[in-house]
């Protein structure tokens, strides 16, 4: 935020275009090094199938292990996009442009990832189908009272929901490129994406009414998302589940912890694709204000769950806040502690600290953090026993461990593929942007607001890098 | 003069809205229907921005449409499945309310999102075998120029007389006129 530089449209239109026609070696490199961590995911994921759920570290009473707090996790994650990409739109935070295209596909990947969890929990995952409604030979449908099945209805529609609320603004730059490309493959497969599309007028005003309603229709889907994941605890009498601010505490989270996701993903992508003229300094800065924000709404819900727990004085619920707080889980949760919400706003109250590469290391911590979080819901309130004969412990195999970082590495694989293949950026809100910026005379100046340095500015086509 | 002498295409390319707009206030003027002139821009233009009738959308209610219907199915699956199938409830009752009603929730959210992107589609002739009448939408040489950021105006359905005289119109900005 040193220097606004005025930089004319049609310059940074044609940087952008040139950025999406340069080859792209290091999201290559990137494909391959997490396709790696894809085989890995497959591997164990085949050796559960094969020699059944045994092999994980899951038994009684600790029957959720790693399984659903990646699902919980993810399934976070996945708020980063959709949900803030929705809210800036609904809001018409003239930021937001840059951003939105890749929240979006962190929504979409984090969400399928997310969405398998439960399958591999299943360990037979063959007949997952038993819990779609179907009509069968035994006329056993699913039973709707259960939030497990809550879950399946509000997971699938957030994911034809995201899906759909990614594809529809990208099908104008989907025609971008198929008319950039040379004939062939390349220029077949952005034809079948961009369906026909020209950029007629009606074809604005239609698209325009449709991102609108989506917009607003996602918003309360993503919220109930990660409500009715909340209530696959709270619905339950365990210590430690039964809380009534779980619905807001974990979407609160689930906000945290993709917006930590989004910091980390813009930073890269802003260093490897050379985007500095577009993901400035500005944007790292209102979203690290947001990060800021969060993390602090998250300790005020930490405090006000672990207040009236305590304050409660009911012996099994205190049992399980005793463990957390001073017994085997003290260390990981006061890490969680520190990397959530002290580390945040010790860096991010400030304005050198909202910038990318402090942003993106407070990103990872956090990502950390609200792991440990969903780890501290799910295994401590298990593992502490309420009948004497009760008692076990959770350790997860190398199995489970396997599959939690070969996921790691499937969703990155799905993330640089989708940079390669599409414009992470989106080149049309871009242009809405800067002909709004120029007062609608295309070719004139824009403030670019950010802090992109003097050299760059001058310079029509910046950066090198991996781009 | 017959239809089949009306069909001829002018298509010129602008860098500025500007002279669009004013190519299409001339065209307009000299007789040419505002249905014959079609603009394609790399972004939504602002209303009120071309001399232009502005496009309907029917989007928003066929997006309610949607959410009642996709709401009625969910509340049909969920209610029905719990009256077909009866569990023991110890006494309440057999269609219990909240979980229908987050049944229902979701499946009217994704009725509306289906319907939403479906008309959507459908309005931008972007569905299989849905043309957009009087050769909108089809694919132009010129394109490319729209993907590069520029203007394409392409005027349908005219005659010899009034395609020579709608060049002529177009001309001053162009950047390629044909």
């Amino acid at each position: 935020m040193t220097d606004r530089p005025q930089t004319s449209a049609k310059a940074l239109d044609g940087e952008l275009l040139g950025r999406l026609d340069r080859r792209r070696p290091g999201l290559l490199l990137g494909s391959l090094a997490s396709g790696a961590l894809v085989l890995v995911f497959f591997y164990c994921w085949g050796y559960q199938i094969a020699n059944g759920i045994g092999v994980t570290g899951i038994n009684r009473p600790v029957f959720w292990g790693f399984y659903i707090i990646n699902f919980v996790f993810w399934i976070g994650i996945s708020h980063a996009g959709t949900l803030i990409s929705a809210i800036l739109r609904v809001t018409n935070a003239e930021w937001r442009r840059p951003v939105t295209r890749s929240a979006e596909a962190i929504t979409l990947f984090a969400l399928a990832i997310g969405g398998l969890f439960p399958l591999i929990h299943l360990g037979r995952v063959t007949i997952f189908y038993y819990m779609v409604p179907y009509p069968n030979s035994r006329m056993l449908w699913p039973n709707f009272r259960s939030p497990l099945v809550w879950d399946i209805a509000a997971i699938t529609t957030y994911i034809i929901g995201s899906a759909l609320y990614l594809f529809l603004p990208l099908i104008p730059d989907a025609a971008v490129m198929r008319d950039r490309a040379a004939a062939g493959l390349k220029k077949r497969f952005y034809a079948i994406l961009a369906l026909g599309w020209r950029g007629t007028a009606q074809q604005w005003h239609s698209l325009e009414w449709g991102i609108r309603i989506l917009a607003v229709a996602i918003i309360p889907v993503a919220v109930s998302v990660h409500t009715i994941v909340s209530w696959d605890f709270a619905m339950t009498r365990t210590p430690g589940w039964k809380s009534t601010i779980f619905g807001p505490y974990f979407v609160v989270g689930a906000i945290f912890s993709g917006i930590a996701v989004l910091m980390i993903a813009m930073a890269l992508l802003r260093r490897g694709l050379s985007l500095e003229r577009f993901l400035t300094d500005r944007v790292f800065n209102n979203l690290g204000l947001l990060f800021v924000t969060m993390s602090l709404v998250w300790g005020y819900f930490t405090f006000a769950e672990h207040l009236t727990v305590w304050y409660s004085g009911d012996l099994p619920e205190k049992m399980v806040h005793h463990v957390l707080l001073h017994g085997d889980f003290a260390l990981p949760f006061w890490t969680m502690v520190v990397v959530n919400l002290v580390i945040p706003v010790a860096v991010l109250s400030f304005p050198r600290g909202r910038r990318p590469l402090p942003t993106a290391l407070v990103g990872c911590g956090v990502l950390v953090g609200m792991w440990l979080e969903r780890f501290l819901i799910v295994v401590p309130a298990l593992s502490t026993p309420r009948l004497a004969y009760n008692v076990g412990d959770y350790l997860p195999s190398w199995v489970e461990v396997g599959i939690m970082i070969g996921a790691v590495g499937v969703f990155a694989c799905l993330y640089f593929t989708f940079t390669q293949l599409l414009p992470i950026v989106s080149v049309w809100e871009m242009r809405e942007g800067w002909r709004h910026a120029a007062g609608g005379a295309a070719g004139g100046h824009v403030e670019t607001a950010g802090a992109a340095p003097p050299s760059a500015a001058a310079s029509p086509a910046p950066g090198g890098g991996a781009a | 003069m017959t239809a089949a002498g009306r069909d001829r295409l002018v298509e010129a390319v602008f860098e500025r809205v500007e002279d669009v707009r004013a190519a299409v206030e001339a065209v307009l003027e000299s007789g040419v229907a505002a249905s014959q002139v079609e603009v394609r821009s790399p972004a939504p233009l602002e209303e009120g921005e071309l001399p232009l009738p502005k496009p309907k959308s029917r989007v928003l209610l066929f997006a309610l449409a949607g959410a009642v219907l996709g709401g009625l199915t969910a509340f049909g699956l969920a209610a029905g499945t719990a009256l077909a199938y009866p569990l023991p409830t110890g006494g309440m009752s057999i269609v219990a309310g909240p979980p229908v009603g987050v049944v229902t929730y979701e499946g009217t959210a994704l009725g509306l999102i289906l319907m939403t992107v479906l008309r959507v589609l459908w309005e931008g002739g972007l569905l299989p075998g849905r043309a957009i009448r009087g050769g909108r939408g089809r694919p132009s040489d010129l394109d490319r120029h729209v993907a590069d950021g520029r203007l394409l105006l392409r005027l349908h359905g005219l005659s010899e007389e009034e395609a020579g005289r709608a060049r002529d119109l177009c001309r001053p900005g162009a950047l390629e006129l044909r």
